[in-house]
């Protein structure tokens, strides 16, 4: 367990660094400011619990759990990692295992609010790297991670396609979704016989 | 001889009516260079204590909040975030040119709205009773000449429910700590005193009260005879700092 002052002290980069790409995009701020005051923590499963208060200027980070929190999302930190990678946030943090307590309505609207997060990056480096070369460096991130999309996906239909077609290691999933569909259907028939025939047991003792 | 009440400043004795004028001639003195003192007093750290101390007193939005010896304003900057426009910051200080320098600091960087400015004794806070959700009281009850008249007048403005946090300076509890400590205050704080602000004798002063102030649990006793309920502390770097919790009940 670290002292809070080594705690408040890790916190203290990691807050200015969020504050200050939060303040390249006003609208997710002005989204946050709906929440002011409020705390969401991030509870990571034996590791460190994260307090988020949301302010309309930013937030702040801390470890000092002072203050009950409005909501709890409580994990492991893989969960949370696939929680930050997702597309659809919201969707992710209702289906994964991350568990909430509190105002779930809260954790929703954050999650949401960080899904259409549209920072600058460009503006974030300007100052330090000036105009020309920040737009540089920008247009060549942009391509870089555009190329690792379309590589990676691009390797993982050709996996698929190898993994399923080629060797046939792995059932495909339309095959597997119409096996799981006739199993539903024979285990709801047999079900069905089985009260049939104990019903007919019924009728023939109480005859 | 004479019958005539007298306190401590610093290893000093003088008379009770004597200390709060003592005391005012020291922050008029440093109210200028304060923050930057405290800084390289601290290395930084009294702003991981003041982050602590806002964490552990529960604030919410709405809350009106008193941050009695409020000085330069740092804690009254992030109570005003936090209470929102619904919520209410009093900064209440005894010494003007603390008060002064805090004030336009605030208004400066826009912190408008939801901040008062009273300049009060906290020995006879001018509010009514039951007023605040929390109060807190950083650096600064070792100054007041009454403490256990300060923290009645604490808890009567208090509401029922309602948290008093004490940030002061207290007992390391490392032997080797504490021996580091004293040599680090009584030789280096007054030299950086008279480096930045050209006043030694306000450091001196300072590394004096510190020991001169309750430990830990003395002060947790005044504050319950002081009519608080559930005290507790918690030692912040070895206990060179403790923060003092308790409630009104």
């Amino acid at each position: 367990m670290l002292s809070p002052v080594i705690s408040q002290a890790l916190c203290l980069p990691a807050e200015a660094l969020v504050n200050r790409i939060l303040r390249q995009d006003p609208a997710a701020l002005a989204r946050f400011s709906r929440a002011e005051g409020r705390i969401l923590a991030l509870d990571i499963h034996n590791k460190a619990c994260i307090n988020v208060r949301l302010l309309s200027d930013g937030v702040t980070l801390s470890m000092t759990a002072g203050t009950p929190a409005d909501v709890t999302l409580r994990g492991e930190l893989r969960d949370f990692i696939a929680l930050a990678r997702a597309t659809d946030k919201a969707n992710e943090l209702i289906n994964s295992a991350i568990d909430m307590e509190g105002d779930t309505e809260l954790a929703l609207s954050v999650t949401r609010a960080v899904q259409s997060l549209d920072i600058d990056w460009e503006a974030l480096i300007q100052p330090a790297t000036g105009g020309l070369l920040a737009h540089q460096i920008g247009k060549g991130i942009r391509g870089l991670v555009r190329w690792s999309r379309d590589t990676g996906g691009t390797w993982s239909r050709a996996g698929k396609e190898y993994l399923e077609d080629e060797i046939q290691l792995v059932t495909p999933a339309p095959l597997l979704d119409d096996f799981s569909h006739e199993v539903d259907r024979i285990r709801l028939a047999t079900d069905r016989l089985d009260a049939r025939i104990a019903r007919l047991e019924n009728k023939n003792t109480e005859e | 001889m004479t019958d005539e009440k007298t306190t401590h400043f610093g290893y000093e004795t003088v008379a009770v009516e004597d200390k709060a004028s003592k005391v005012a001639d020291v922050f008029h003195s440093v109210a200028a260079k304060y923050d930057i003192m405290n800084d390289l007093m601290s290395f930084g750290v009294h702003r991981l204590w003041k982050r602590i101390t806002i964490d552990m007193s529960g604030v919410r939005p709405g809350n009106s909040v008193l941050d009695l010896a409020g000085g330069t304003g740092d804690l009254t900057r992030k109570f005003s975030r936090i209470v929102g426009p619904q919520g209410k910051v009093v900064l209440a200080d005894i010494n003007s040119s603390m008060l002064n320098v805090g004030r336009d600091r605030l208004t400066d960087q826009g912190y408008v709205g939801n901040i008062e400015y009273v300049q009060a004794n906290a020995e006879c806070l001018p509010f009514e009773d039951n007023s605040f959700d929390v109060i807190t009281i950083a650096f600064g009850l070792r100054n007041v000449t009454d403490k256990d008249a300060a923290l009645r007048s604490m808890a009567r403005v208090l509401k029922p429910g309602g948290r008093l946090l004490v940030l002061e300076f207290s007992k390391p509890t490392n032997p080797l700590m504490s021996k580091a400590y004293d040599l680090y205050s009584f030789s280096a704080l007054p030299f950086m005193g008279k480096l930045v602000t050209n006043d030694s004798e306000s450091y001196k002063y300072l590394a004096e009260s510190i020991r001169m102030h309750p430990d830990q649990e003395t002060l947790k006793g005044m504050m319950e005879d002081a009519g608080l309920v559930r005290c507790s502390y918690n030692n912040m770097t070895n206990g060179v700092v403790a923060l003092h919790r308790g409630i009104k009940p």
